[in-house]
């Protein structure tokens, strides 16, 4: 090859790289809104990068987190966690996270806090400070007009059902985690009535698990609430809710490293700062899952 | 010049491309298939910002990752060919580990296994203006360092094609190992290295598809978020598989031009120019016989 292609080459593969390595890959900086009052500040040692509040979350989870057209991350937890950076006088900046791996993401230091929708669980609060900031139930969603009439959990037997890697609703089908034993799982459930196991089929992103429901590979994609709502909002004419079948509404926590106190206890003064002055539900409405509002980020005992 | 298409393809070809469309165009006919074409249309012709995004580290980690296995495998391929016993085994022990695990559990191991047991997080670094994720660094990296298993013996086989009176002739001049290897052996060897290693790129192009796994937002991870979000996966994943022909095809006809150059001058070369570009490119011959020069 002669020089000068040589040299075309390397500024093609060059300019390439930086094309690919400005993108902001999930990661967006909050738009600056009117100055906000500083509830809390965090101390500098307790955070990835100074200035910047750097949230994991699993952007594959609307309304609560999701990525819009140009990978930028949206959603009611993304303006929460917005809501909070601002009142702790930092700016935000989303790392979008496989949900799977998002805790030891959070404890190997690529970011400060997690805000994606995690059910507190006694297993997860054993590697992490949980900060109670939402509530959600579990919710099922089906192909439109129910062709496998699933009406009782009962219905769920000896059929295959669809959830995200590490969610409690992967750990609900099939019990050994989050609470869940052999008794209490829905495939214990099944055995116990002796009827066949309900067979997880698990994805590293819950809108794949949609997918495979839309793929008629499971009867049913078992997610949380609000999400399962909002899925059904959006194609009507693919899928549909079963709300008789939504089971226990639990609280999902915003998750800090355990020895950053200091960095938890500043998020959890301006998370109750905004439950107490309306913003939280201002927030929760705009997405239409205001029906998981709580109003106290007090531990449940 | 009015020639039909089924005189110049052959009617044998077109048949077997008219089997291939038909029950594309009857699935598009029944009423249970729901298709959102702008979707696959707007993918391929008007790209959003975060497909060129995507493209582009695509394009940009596959060019790295292969420089870094070229690298890699020349000093691995060296080392396997060394005399002294270490540098045998080091070499041997890099090549039976990356070459015996596959991509995706190094990728995983080495981007949250390390960083959950608190060894080691990958660091964002800046060049210049450019800031680059921990997980674009990582995985660009770990794909080099498993591409260089691979390259190691493809390296090995091109430089043990080069004839050894080279070397010996070489060495007779009083020429040191690195500078025979430089001048003389290397450069023979590429010509054999070649057409393997425009295999491997074409590989590799493809094989970032992995990296969703440790979120990188390269070309597939974008079109798999995009059909997440507006559940029309059959025309964003189609858009996302035409993406990949296009990136390999220009590879392709590169990888052809480049070995046409290395090849000129050499014996048997000539017998490559009584056919067209697409026959000598696809292996085909058309109906209508050769074409004649380039």
């Amino acid at each position: 090859m002669t020089n000068s292609r040589i040299r075309i080459a390397s500024v093609l593969a060059i300019a390439a790289l930086v094309a690919g390595a400005c993108s902001s890959s999930g990661a967006t900086t909050a738009p600056s809104g009117p100055a906000t009052k500083i509830v809390a500040t965090a101390p500098a040692d307790q955070l990835v990068k100074a200035g910047v509040l750097t949230v994991c979350s699993d952007t594959s989870y609307a309304p609560q987190e999701s990525l819009d057209p140009n990978n930028n991350a949206i959603g009611s937890d993304i303006d929460l966690a917005n809501g909070i950076a601002m009142r702790m006088g930092l700016t935000l900046s989303v790392k979008s996270t496989v949900f799977d791996t998002i805790i030891p993401a959070l404890t190997g230091n690529s970011c400060d806090i997690i805000v994606s929708a995690q059910t507190i669980t006694a297993e997860r609060q054993q590697t992490v400070d949980m900060i109670p900031y939402f509530a959600a139930g579990q919710s099922f969603v089906v192909a439109k007009g129910n062709p496998k009439n699933i009406k009782t959990l009962d219905d769920l037997c000896g059929q295959n059902v669809a959830a995200e890697k590490g969610t409690v609703e992967a750990d609900h089908i099939t019990g050994g985690a989050s609470g869940y034993d052999a008794t209490t799982s829905l495939t214990g459930m099944c055995a116990a009535k002796g009827k066949g196991a309900v067979t997880l089929k698990q994805f590293d992103k819950d809108t794949d698990a949609l997918l495979a429901l839309q793929s008629g590979n499971v009867v049913a994609h078992f997610t949380d609430e609000p999400v399962a709502g909002f899925e059904v909002t959006q194609a009507p004419d693919k899928f549909e809710a079963v709300p008789a079948m939504t089971l226990e509404r639990a609280p999902e926590g915003i998750s800090v490293t355990k020895n950053h106190t200091g960095l938890r206890d500043a998020v959890k003064t301006t998370l109750q700062s905004m439950m107490d002055d309306g913003s939280y539900t201002t927030i929760l409405t705009k997405w239409g899952v205001q029906s998981g509002g709580i109003t106290s980020t007090a531990a449940a005992s | 010049m009015a020639e039909s298409l089924f005189s110049r393809l052959g009617t044998r070809r077109a048949l077997l491309v008219g089997c291939l469309l038909l029950p594309i165009l009857l699935a598009g006919c029944s009423s249970s298939v729901t298709l959102q074409p702008h979707y696959f249309w707007d993918s391929l012709f008007h790209p959003s910002p975060a497909i060129i995004n995507g493209l582009g580290l695509t394009i940009g980690i596959s060019v790295v990752a292969q420089i870094i296995g070229v690298i890699l495998g020349i000093f691995a391929a060296m080392g396997k060919m060394a005399k002294r016993r270490l540098f045998r085994w080091l070499a041997g022990f890099y090549v039976w580990i990356f070459r015996g695990t596959p991509l995706l559990v190094q990728l995983t191991f080495f981007v949250f296994g390390l960083s959950a047991a608190g060894i080691f997080k990958w660091p964002g670094i800046v060049i210049g203006p450019i800031d680059i994720l921990p997980e674009i660094l990582a995985g660009t990296i770990i794909m080099g360092v498993n591409e260089g298993a691979y390259m190691a013996e493809i390296v090995r086989a091109g430089i043990m094609a080069v004839d050894p009176g080279q070397t010996e002739a070489a060495k007779s001049l009083g020429m040191t190992y690195g500078l025979t290897m430089r001048r003389i052996v290397l450069p023979q060897a590429a010509r054999v290295i070649i057409p393997p290693l425009g295999n491997e790129f074409n590989n590799m192009l493809k094989t970032t598809s992995l990296l969703v796994a440790v979120s990188v937002f390269e070309l597939y991870n974008t079109f798999s978020t995009a059909a997440g979000r507006t559940y029309a996966s059959f025309e964003f994943l189609a858009a996302c598989a035409l993406w990949y022909l296009l990136l390999t095809t220009i590879w392709g006809f590169f990888q052809a031009w480049v070995e046409r150059r290395l090849a000129r001058g050499t014996a048997g070369s000539a017998d490559y120019n009584g056919y067209s570009l697409r026959a000598r490119l696809w292996g085909l011959r058309n109906n209508s016989g050769n074409q004649g020069g380039r």
